[in-house]
Parts: structure tokens; C-alpha cells; sequence
């Protein structure tokens, strides 16, 4: 297996264009990230974004809804959408003399959606039966939680939106939505795998290139830092979740590796200090994780953990924060050695998947405005040390801004 | 690709498909022990066991053990189910000498005190975790009530009772049994020099001594267990779980039962789907076939909001008669194919994905089967084939659990009220 080097297009509409064949696989990949994600929705209208994405695959093109799922399972096309942050993403995995169908669907989907009225209210129950599960399930609300919390605007918005503003959402908000944002102007196409370069290059002007743009409405994303955060959330589990989310830095930033490897001497593998202190040596949870969430515009360090009883769950909580502040004490060369040969290990092997690459080049697109080549990445790993991550830190201090606990009883923060 | 496969003079298997193209390589020790091998007083003991092998051996501890692995930067895990423990790790082609002889010693652990009373917490928090979902909770009922008393109604996890009272003996005890290397398969996918991995293992394991292993494989009965509904009231979805018999491991019918549960239930595009999910009338539903030693089956798992149950468990049992008289059209299975071969092949070109079809295979079957095969295997399949898993394994006498906040439903038969939970197939992390 081996990995050409990615090409670059750009169609008349905007639409960007990459591409990286991969030798010695059968599938190939797409991935279309379009505008239409959390930042674009309207103030009153949180979740019209995830509607948006569940509509639009009810029918595109010359298919109704059911006709169109059963002509993408006939091929094999293993489709997956969602809304995030700044896009509206749609994949499609399928071995590789499928591509073309791959991309009809998709081109129908994002260009032709039926978004029938009928619809909308079946949708809507469905979005509404998610929102419960989450509320069911302790570890994914407190994330939800502690992102609204600790990320400014809409970037911490709920993914599903609310029970009530999903309620009140109607279908010429959702046509209104597709309408603005669905365009190629800033969309970017991802497609990794066996693939034959002067075929999908027409193979996607074919699909994509009548894809038309309108102005698109002004996005003003809100990047304050919010500070100081407690926030308890009662629920009535038999465990504790503690979250804690730090300062950290955005996806373009100059030491972007650095703040990986921070986030993974904490929490990287199991001898990782989180997971030593917390659970090998205290037994104290079964879960306990650290993950550098870099955004755009602005980054985060994420802390999570869940542990019985308040005196469990408040010495779990001390912990995790002391080994955040014990990081600016200095990190071992024998860590920093364990986070280039995980880091190496994790580049080498997301290569064997081609969905995993075609998201790869579309987001780094999107965040760097140039796709990272994998040489630069292996480069930038290997560069890695004890004294580049303390720069970082010194540059980037950890600030803490909020501390989220969910459970049966809140939890006396000391800080 | 290229199939090798030796076995130890103390009954340790080796088997790999080398790929000398591959950019990583897959390992895993495969231990034929899991929860179905447990009496009631040790339940739990094979996953609380998969646990303690990461605590070390006499000459490494636990932090040598976590910080080695660390240093090749392996992506390893563990997990246990019903029938195995599986001891798994991916590396960089180079490491996989390094990467064996870690993955050893977790089979060989030391088992201290210390360590057991510990890691005994860590166990207790898991149970709390999974007793804190609705999904994990009604599955781990009908398990139980589906097998009756027949040990794959086993819980994985064990309970906090039972957890609470082992003892290390126990476990020790337990060790020797079900760890005996003729009781291990070691499979290996990727890019590997296979004599040199066989000499190493040799070294590292052939001093292992081998006992006697048997395991129970009376029959489980094709019988419907009690129906049972739970009263969770903490919660705001229900969670609806039925079992039916299913083909085991060595049926022929085998990729016919994967066929019927993809047309039956896929995630998306199936029957189950279009009736409840893209109604809205609930928010998810999956039907799944699960292969086990002499026996086997179809997992019904949905969640909906408690006023809608009655009405949609009625529906699941409509359309499952309704396929069980009818069976299905030659578009849903050509369908099926399609898809179920698609997943395959994809997921196939990882060595790390690749490595369980391929020991599944193995250990089930004493075969070796390809990727190709096994794709073979569901092109295949016809309507006659699904004719005769209907008239086989006809899909009634579901057991069924709901649990969650409802207080009746009228599909059940004969709702017995309780309160308690937990559950399977679970990652040391």
C-alpha cells in the first residue's frame, strides 16, 4: 500500500477539488464538507443545522426518499452525514468502481434534495427521540454541557438543538437554510483511494460543475473566551461525570503538534499520567481521558472522567487538574519519546483507510487552507520535545475556564 | 496474501495472513474463555481476569507493561465476551517482535493481591457505568432470561455481588484452567516474517504447560424465555430487546442468518427501518445475527419513547411473522448482499479489522477462509437457503425485555415487574 501525493482543483464555481490515489486498496472515499454547520444557524434556531442534514437525504435528484437508499445499498455505497461546527459533512465509502455513483448521490443530495413538507414532522420526531437518548446517556450530556458552556457563540451550541427550538423549526426554514449555505463557494471535495486521476477529474465537473453559488449571508463567529465556569447538572445516575475544559490553541496554530502531545502525555496510551494516577494506581474510574479540541478559530483541552460517590468523584477531580498544572513542571524525554512513536503509529495507519484520509484533506483545508502532507506531519512529530513542549506551554499557559459536574449531587470545587 | 498456520507441541496455535505490502501489522491472542465458561460463584472472573493481565508479570510490572506498549506506540486493547478474551494489538511492521512478547506476558500475569484489590474498584465502576444505560441494562435481561440457565445467559461483567465476593484464588484457579495454551490461538495479519514469529513464540511460550480444557456445549434450548418488563423510571427512553434462536457458528446457513438480519434490520434501508425510524415512530432499531459454539441468535435491540413501546414492539412482532410466512423479495436480498460485501471488503483492508473475521473462522470453523471467500460465501446465498432458515429458525417465540419508564406494555406476555440492571462484550478502555 502506498499513498501518491494529493492533487489539488479548483472548479469554476469554487468547489475545491483533492485528491490522493492510494495503491493497493479496493475502495475509495469521498468527503464533501459544504457551509451550513452550528455558526450558520440563526440565534433562535439552534438545531436547524442537524435537520437540515436529515432532510436532505429524504430524496434528491430523481429519487424519492426510499428509491434512494435502496439504489445506494444496491451498490454497496456506505453513506454517513452529520452537522458540525462550520459545515454540513456528507461521506460516501465504496469499492472503487463505484465512485461514480458515490458521487451522483452526493451531488444529488447536496444540489437536488426533495425536502419534501410531508416530511418534516416524522424528521423532527426522530431528532427529538435523539435529544432523549443523550439526556439518557450521562457521559455524552455532560459533554454537551460543558461544550456550550466553555466555547464561545455558536460554536458550543448543541449539536441536535433543543426539544422546543427543534419543535418550532419549519420547512422553509430548512429550505431557507440549504438554500444559503449549500453552495459551492466554499465547499471542499475530499476523495482518497484507488482512483484513476484524469477520470475523476471529469467525473467531478460532471457532477459538480452546474452546482450554482448565491451570496451567501455574512457569519460573524463569536470568539470571546469565556472564564470561570461552574456549572452542576443534577441527574439522577449512580455515577459522577466531572468535565473541564482548558485554554488551548486553534488548528492553524504554529504549535499545533505540540498541543497534541501535551493532550497525550496526559492521556495518550495507558502509561499516560491521567490514566496511572487516576485508574492503575487508585482504581478510582474505569474512564478517564484528556483530548485537545482544536477549532478554527480558537482551541480547547478537555478533560473528562465519571467515578462514584462525592468523595471519589472530588479527589478524581483534584487529580486530573494537578497533573494539568504538574505539566508546566517539565515532561520527560521517555513521554515525549511514547507521543512520537504513537503519533508515527496513528499517521501510518489512518494511510490504510481512504475515508479516513479523504476527511483528512478536506479538513485541512478548511483549517489550514492547504492540504499537510504526510511527510510534513511525520517531519513535524519527530521534532517533538521536552523543551518544544514547555515553549508551548509558556506561550499558551493552560488557563482553566470551566468545570462541568453531572450527577446525584454536586461536587464542592477547591481550585 | 499468504496463509500460514503451526501449532506448538503444548497445542498453541499460530496463524497468520501475510501481506508484505502492509503498512502495520495486526496481533492478537485469542483466549477460548469467556463468561458461557463461568459458574455462578466466578461470575465475571474472565473479564475481571482480562483486566488483570495488564497488571504484570514477575520480571515487569504494571507500568513496564503500559509504558513498553506505549514506547512502540501501539494501539492496544482487550476485550471479553461471551466465548473469548481477546488480547489485541496493531504496530509498525517492525515492532511486532516487541509487540508479541508484551502481549505474552499479559496471557502469563502474576495475579497479585494488591493489584486484584484495586483493579476489584476499577471492575465496580464499569458495572455502574453500564447499569447507568438503558440499552446495556435490557440486553444483559434478555441474555439472561433467553439462554434460561444455560451459561451464555451469563453476564460478562458478573454483578457487584459477585465481583464483590471472588477471590483471588478463584481466579488463579481459573487461570490455570482456561489459559492453557492449546486454549489460545495467536493470529497475526500484515506484514510479518513467519518463521521468525513461529521461533519467537516457541521461545516465549512453548514452555507453557498444557492442560486439558473442555467446555460445556450442552445445547441451548430453542425456547422462549420469560418476557419481562423492568421499571426504570430514572430514565426517559425504553429500551426494547428481543432474542431469537439463530443458526450457530458451523451452520451452512450461516451467511443466509446474516442475510435476514441485514433485510430485517440494518441500521438504515431495512424493514424495521422504514417502519419505525423514518416514521419517527422510534429513534433507533438494529437486528443483528450473533454466532456462537453450538448455538446461535438474532438480537432485536430498539429505543423509543415509553408511550410508543406497545405499539412498536406489536409492529416488530408484525413484520418478523409477517417475514417468517412471506420471507423476502429478491431485490432485499440482492440488497443485503451488496451492502453486508461492501462492509466487508472495506473494512477488510486494515490488518486490524482484518484479524477477527479471519480467527472467528479459524477458531469456529478449523478453516481458513479468505476475504474472497468469505465474500463468496454471501454472494452465494439464495432464496432457497433463506426458504430454509425461515423454516429452521422461523422467528417466533421472541424473549423480550423493556426496560425504562414504562409501566405496561401490552405486547409483553405476562410482564413481571423488577428493578436492576447491567452487561457485554466489553474494552478494557
Amino acid at each position: 500500500m502506498t499513498m501518491s501525493k494529493h492533487q489539488e482543483y479548483e472548479l469554476s464555481n469554487g468547489l475545491k477539488l483533492l485528491i490522493e490515489p492510494v495503491h493497493g486498496v479496493r475502495s475509495v472515499s469521498v468527503t464533501l464538507l459544504t457551509s451550513g454547520g452550528l455558526i450558520h444557524e440563526p440565534d433562535d434556531q439552534s438545531g436547524l443545522a442537524n435537520l437540515t442534514v436529515a432532510m436532505v437525504t429524504r430524496g434528491a435528484g430523481d429519487r424519492p426518499n426510499r428509491a434512494l437508499v435502496d439504489w445506494q445499498d444496491s451498490l454497496g455505497l456506505q453513506r454517513m452525514e452529520g452537522a458540525e461546527t462550520a459545515h454540513a459533512s456528507f461521506s460516501c465509502a465504496s469499492v472503487s468502481d463505484r465512485l461514480e455513483s458515490s458521487l451522483e448521490l452526493m451531488a444529488d443530495i447536496v444540489q437536488a434534495p426533495h425536502l419534501p413538507a410531508d416530511e418534516l414532522e416524522l424528521c423532527q420526531a426522530g431528532i427529538l427521540q435523539e435529544i432523549d437518548a443523550i439526556e439518557d446517556d450521562p457521559g455524552q450530556k455532560l459533554f454537551v454541557h460543558l461544550r456550550e458552556a466553555s466555547l464561545p457563540g455558536k460554536l458550543g451550541r448543541p449539536l441536535l438543538g433543543t426539544s422546543e427550538s427543534v419543535e418550532n423549526l419549519t420547512i422553509d426554514d430548512v429550505r431557507r437554510f440549504h438554500r444559503d449555505y449549500y453552495q459551492p463557494t466554499q465547499a471542499i471535495l475530499g476523495i482518497a483511494g484507488a482512483v484513476d486521476l484524469a477520470k475523476v477529474e471529469s467525473l467531478v465537473e460532471r457532477y459538480f460543475g452546474s452546482w450554482k453559488s448565491t451570496p451567501m449571508p455574512r457569519v460573524v463567529t463569536n470568539t470571546s473566551e469565556p472564564r470561570n465556569i461552574r456549572d452542576h447538572v443534577a441527574s439522577e445516575k449512580v455515577q459522577t461525570h466531572l468535565g473541564v475544559a482548558m485554554k488551548s490553541i486553534p488548528y492553524a496554530d504554529p504549535d499545533y503538534f505540540e498541543a497534541h502531545a501535551a493532550a497525550y502525555v496526559l492521556s495518550g496510551g495507558m502509561s499516560s499520567r491521567l490514566w496511572t494516577e487516576i485508574r492503575e494506581k487508585r482504581g478510582l474510574c474505569y474512564t478517564v481521558s484528556a483530548s485537545f479540541a482544536p477549532f478554527k478559530e480558537l482551541g480547547r483541552l478537555l478533560l473528562y472522567a465519571a467515578t462514584t460517590s462525592p468523595d471519589r468523584a472530588a479527589e478524581t477531580l483534584d487529580l486530573m487538574l494537578r497533573e494539568v498544572w504538574n505539566l508546566r513542571e517539565g515532561i520527560f524525554e521517555d513521554e515525549v519519546a511514547r507521543v512520537r512513536a504513537g503519533l508515527k503509529a496513528s499517521l501510518v495507519m489512518q494511510q490504510e483507510s481512504t475515508s479516513a484520509r479523504a476527511q483528512l484533506l478536506a479538513r485541512h483545508w478548511y483549517n489550514l487552507g492547504r492540504v499537510r502532507p504526510v511527510d510534513e506531519v511525520a517531519a513535524a512529530i519527530d521534532r517533538l520535545t521536552p523543551e518544544s513542549i514547555a515553549r508551548y506551554l509558556e506561550r499558551h499557559p493552560l488557563e482553566e475556564i470551566g468545570i462541568v459536574t453531572l450527577g446525584p449531587e454536586p461536587l464542592e470545587v477547591v481550585t | 496474501m499468504k496463509f500460514e498456520q503451526t501449532k506448538l507441541a503444548n497445542g498453541l496455535h499460530i496463524l497468520a495472513e501475510i501481506d508484505p505490502n502492509a503498512v502495520s501489522t495486526a496481533a492478537g491472542f485469542f483466549v477460548q474463555a469467556g463468561a458461557r465458561d463461568e459458574s455462578p460463584e466466578l461470575a465475571g472472573v474472565s473479564h475481571f481476569l482480562e483486566h488483570m493481565a495488564f497488571k504484570g508479570t514477575e520480571t515487569r510490572s504494571a507500568d513496564d507493561i503500559n509504558r513498553l506498549f506505549d514506547d512502540i506506540g501501539a494501539q492496544y486493547n482487550a476485550y471479553t465476551s461471551e466465548e473469548q478474551t481477546v488480547y489485541h494489538a496493531a504496530v509498525l511492521p517492525e515492532y511486532l517482535p516487541s509487540c508479541i512478547d508484551l502481549l505474552a506476558d499479559l496471557i502469563r500475569p502474576s495475579l497479585r493481591r494488591a493489584d486484584f484489590e484495586t483493579e476489584r474498584d476499577v471492575i465496580m465502576e464499569e458495572i455502574r457505568m453500564y447499569a447507568d444505560s438503558p440499552l446495556w441494562s435490557a440486553y444483559d435481561r434478555v441474555i439472561r432470561n433467553h439462554f434460561e440457565d444455560h451459561p451464555l445467559g451469563n453476564c460478562i461483567l458478573g454483578t457487584s455481588e459477585s465481583i464483590a465476593q471472588l477471590s483471588l484464588e478463584a481466579m488463579q484457579q481459573y487461570h490455570r484452567e482456561r489459559y492453557s495454551p492449546s486454549n489460545i490461538v495467536l493470529a497475526v495479519v500484515g506484514q510479518v516474517d513467519f518463521p521468525a514469529l513461529v521461533r519467537q513464540v516457541e521461545a516465549k511460550c512453548g514452555q507453557w504447560e498444557n492442560r486439558p480444557v473442555r467446555r460445556e456445549l450442552r445445547s441451548a434450548s430453542a425456547a422462549q424465555g420469560p418476557d419481562e418488563l423492568v421499571h426504570r423510571p430514572e430514565f426517559l427512553q425504553e429500551a426494547i430487546y428481543l432474542m431469537m434462536d439463530a443458526p450457530s457458528s458451523r451452520s451452512r446457513l450461516r451467511f443466509a442468518a446474516d442475510i435476514l438480519a441485514t433485510v430485517i434490520g440494518d441500521e438504515s434501508g431495512s424493514r424495521f427501518y422504514w417502519s419505525l425510524v423514518d416514521t419517527g415512530r422510534a429513534e433507533s432499531i438494529e437486528m443483528s445475527y450473533h454466532e456462537y459454539e453450538e448455538a446461535g441468535a438474532f438480537v432485536v435491540g430498539a429505543a423509543c419513547e415509553p408511550e410508543s413501546a406497545s405499539e412498536n414492539l406489536a409492529e416488530i412482532h408484525r413484520i418478523l411473522e409477517m417475514t417468517a410466512k412471506e420471507g423476502i423479495t429478491v431485490d432485499e436480498l440482492a440488497r443485503a448482499k451488496s451492502k453486508l460485501i461492501a462492509r466487508l471488503v472495506i473494512s477488510g483492508e486494515r490488518p486490524v479489522n482484518r484479524i477477527f473475521p479471519l480467527t472467528t473462522s479459524w477458531i469456529y470453523r478449523q478453516e481458513y477462509q479468505t476475504l474472497d471467500e468469505d465474500v463468496l460465501g454471501l454472494e452465494q446465498v439464495t432464496m432457497e437457503d433463506i426458504a430454509e432458515l425461515l423454516a429452521t429458525h422461523p422467528l417466533v417465540r421472541p424473549s423480550t425485555v423493556c426496560l425504562g419508564p414504562a409501566r405496561s406494555i401490552e405486547a409483553l406476555r405476562l410482564g413481571t415487574m423488577s428493578i436492576s440492571s447491567r452487561s457485554p462484550s466489553v474494552n478494557r478502555q
